[in-house]
């Protein structure tokens, strides 16, 4: 049977994780804050393009598109597979918009989901590979799909997982 | 001291798991209706992915009634688990079977809370399908316009609630009935080991909801 000093020692222990854990979630919501105001504008990330150039999220020749959507995918997901075939669907009222689809996976990977879904009918639409693993690090991803829809480079919407096409376009009517 | 009745305690465990299921049956049926899915995810998700969402919703169903009895057991042998350690934490060490068998008796709280929210679901069929899984009686839910907060608070609100005062004071009446000691005495011991559970379990469930979200 333990004494009383390992009895305040058990205490002391539970007090501790019973207050660490709170202050754990605490710093979670204030980094999470932090990650959000950080890609309120959007930053200066680089990604690998299909044929491994990079491309800076503020590249100048984006600027024709005056709305961007980001969309963090990884190519064997359903979700993000649905997600494409939407954006297919309806192509012809998407022009306006440039998609940029990233992922971590690797290049095979990529140039199969491209090929499958036939992506390079899409001109707007393009697929970047994630190799400094900017998603967890600057945009804080823990869900794919995930969008952060910018306009004017400036965060309007983010949207955490599996979405009607209509909120990720909201001025485009019968999508 | 008296000793608690193994065959009592799984009487009284059997009968509130049938109760449970039986409850939750009743709300499926009643209020979880396929009109509610599409009415809250209508807003999120593509008419044709509800109607997969229901599938498995549906499909899974029975696996779910399954799973209400072990989730039980599961909550109870948690909380006297960790109910035995604070009156052992406090040299007042006590039978596991009694503090079980007060546990077990004191889930009536529970039971009755699901009564109440059905009760109040059937009576309210406009109820907006947001507001449905928001609603737990008496808590802090009830006095706060959810609208205006992140979703990570709604169950830490839900869960300060005038029940679970109940709870804690209904375990601690049975032990005080068993042990024979003043009620502060048994339910100082009770509180403080029944909420640093609480605590923690909130804390990792809101952890792994702020990762999700």
């Amino acid at each position: 049977m333990p004494g009383p000093k390992r009895k305040s020692l058990i205490i002391a222990f539970v007090v501790a994780v019973v207050l660490a854990l709170p202050a754990a979630v605490l710093i979670t919501i204030a980094k999470k804050r932090e990650k959000l105001e950080k890609v309120s504008a959007l930053p200066h990330s680089v990604f690998l393009t299909c044929s491994g150039k990079p491309f800076v999220l503020t590249d100048p020749r984006s600027g024709k598109y005056s709305r961007q959507i980001l969309n963090f995918f990884s190519p064997d997901c359903e979700h993000c597979q649905y997600m494409t075939r939407s954006y297919l669907r309806c192509r012809d009222k998407l022009s306006t918009t440039q998609i940029l689809m990233i992922t971590i996976a690797d290049s095979a990977s990529v140039a199969k989901f491209k090929c499958d879904y036939h992506l390079d009918s899409m001109p707007n639409i393009i697929l970047l590979r994630d190799t400094a693993f900017e998603c967890t690090r600057t945009f804080g991803i823990t869900v794919i799909p995930s969008f952060f829809i910018y306009e004017d480079q400036k965060l309007a919407k983010k949207i955490v997982g599996e979405t009607k096409i209509e909120n990720l376009f909201p001025d485009e009517k019968n999508l | 001291m008296n000793t608690a009745k193994p065959d009592n305690n799984i009487a009284i465990f059997a009968a509130y798991s049938l109760l449970y299921i039986l409850i939750v049956y009743l709300i499926n049926k009643m209020v979880y209706t396929d009109e509610f899915y599409y009415s809250l995810l209508g807003q999120k998700i593509a008419t044709e992915r509800i109607f997969d969402v229901i599938k498995i919703a549906r499909k899974y169903q029975v696996l779910y009634y399954l799973l209400i009895p072990i989730l039980f057991l599961l909550r109870t042998m948690i909380f006297s688990t960790a109910i035995f350690c604070g009156f052992y934490l406090i040299d007042k060490g006590l039978r596991f079977g009694i503090i079980l068998k007060s546990v077990i008796q004191a889930e009536i709280v529970f039971v009755v809370v699901m009564l109440i929210r059905l009760v109040y679901f059937v009576l309210n069929p406009g109820l907006s399908a947001q507001a449905i899984p928001n609603f737990y009686p008496l808590s802090l839910t009830n006095l706060i316009n959810l609208n205006n907060i992140p979703a990570y608070y709604i169950y830490p609100l839900q869960l300060v609630n005038i029940f679970e005062v109940g709870y804690m004071f209904l375990i601690a009446y049975g032990i005080k009935t068993v042990t024979r000691n003043t009620m502060l005495e048994t339910l100082k011991p009770v509180a403080c080991s029944y909420l640093t559970v609480i605590l923690l379990w909130l804390s990792i469930l809101t952890f792994l909801q702020l990762q999700l979200s």
